[in-house]
């Protein structure tokens, strides 16, 4: 064998050796998941609407914060799945355990728009939030009903419509399935808990994930948790 | 080392490049493009989907104007879709999501994209936009049991 067709292998060689370790190595990361994060689900809806105190609030006042969104309405009651209740536990767990040097909000939209005004919402709102000092901030929202409609209907996939009530033919229900969504700072929703009975201790974990990768959204570590969700390292 | 005629080698060497394509090929669509089952955001109880949550009354639904949800539960028992009917104006946007109560089913909406296993715990999405008016048949395109052939339905657009 001469030597020129020698050095020619031995080329051929490095560039199988190169080609292999370079498949072994994304395939062994995405099959053992060394880091995980959250699924980036959708674009969370852009809106514009008004608080409880009368305080306009949009979308982009919860940018850089992680979000926590609920959905009821203030004649919520008997069989209404109203999970403003659950919202209460949540903060005082975020205030207890989630990591600090990161913003929490809590959101809860209201589904009747046409009957909950802000000063409705304000008498719904004021046994919940209480007379403390809270870290994490909480907003009752309502709006334009069509843009409430688009809001929660369009952007968050969330199904409500007004029934008659069985108690009086004059009144009306919203009839809707409980949801929790959890929004990150950047905008995109990162988690859904369809449930009633919302499980604390998962909220925490996955504010302890996107904890984790918002610490590290800077640098060479950003590439490890972008390969992540390029193989959807998902926990 | 044994002589290997021009031609045959240039062959050998295809092979293998094919071979190591299709490797990465692979990897990128199981991996990267997410060609996989549904992610655990997606995961539902089998055995409570026929009486509580969106399941239980499947159908469609506007969720906002133009903007739709068609909710289908599969079932073996008997055999068929729920609902088997639906009709959708033109030019909305209809996102299906589809679940079994019981085995493995196929959704099939003919003349589209739409197509995708049905897995009892998992749900399976899919968004389309409906440009065209006309019928469109529905059907199972899993073998999934002896009433396999009643599995089927049809979405209206008009």
């Amino acid at each position: 064998m001469s030597e020129k067709s020698s050095k020619k292998f031995k080329l051929l060689y490095l560039l199988y050796a190169v080609i292999a370790i370079v498949v072994t190595s994304v395939v062994s990361f995405a099959v053992f998941q060394p880091v995980k994060v959250l699924p980036r689900i959708s674009l969370a809806p852009g809106y514009a609407f008004i608080n409880q105190d009368g305080e306009s609030r949009t979308s982009e006042d919860y940018r850089g914060k992680l979000t926590l969104y609920n959905f009821s309405y203030t004649h919520c009651d008997g069989e209404c799945p109203d999970t403003t209740q659950q919202m209460q536990e949540v903060r005082a767990a975020v205030e207890e355990s989630a990591p600090a040097g990161i913003d929490y909000a809590l959101v809860t939209v209201t589904l009747d728009p046409e009957r909950d005004t802000p000063e409705a919402l304000g008498l719904f709102a004021d046994p919940y939030l209480g007379t403390g000092e809270n870290t994490v901030s909480w907003d009752f929202l309502t709006g334009d009903p069509l843009r409430v409609r688009y809001m929660v209907g369009g952007g968050f996939s969330l199904f409500y419509e007004a029934v008659a009530s069985p108690n009086s033919t004059d009144d009306y229900d919203i009839k809707f399935y409980p949801l929790f969504i959890l929004v990150d700072g950047w905008g995109i929703i990162r988690a859904e808990y369809p449930t009633a009975d919302l499980d604390y201790d998962e909220v925490l974990n996955d504010i302890n994930y996107l904890a984790v990768e918002i610490n590290n959204s800077e640098g060479a570590a950003k590439y490890a948790y972008e390969a992540a969700h390029l193989f959807r390292c998902y926990p | 080392m044994m002589h290997i005629d021009r031609l045959e080698k240039i062959y050998i060497y295809i092979s293998i490049a094919v071979l190591v394509i299709f490797t990465i090929a692979i990897t990128i669509a199981g991996f990267a493009l997410g060609i996989q089952v549904p992610s655990p955001s997606q995961l539902i109880d089998p055995n409570t989907v026929a009486s509580t949550g969106p399941y239980s009354e499947p159908g469609l639904r506007e969720l906002s104007p133009g903007n739709y949800e068609l909710y289908i539960r599969a079932e073996a028992s008997p055999w068929r879709f729920y609902p088997d009917e639906v009709t959708v104006p033109l030019n909305s946007t209809v996102t299906f999501h589809v679940t079994s109560a019981d085995v493995q089913h196929g959704f099939k909406l003919q003349d589209t994209n739409v197509n995708f296993m049905v897995l009892p715990g998992q749900e399976s999405t899919l968004t389309y936009t409906f440009t065209e008016i006309g019928d469109y048949p529905y059907i199972c395109t899993e073998y999934c049991g002896v009433g396999h052939q009643n599995m089927y339905g049809v979405l209206t657009v008009e």
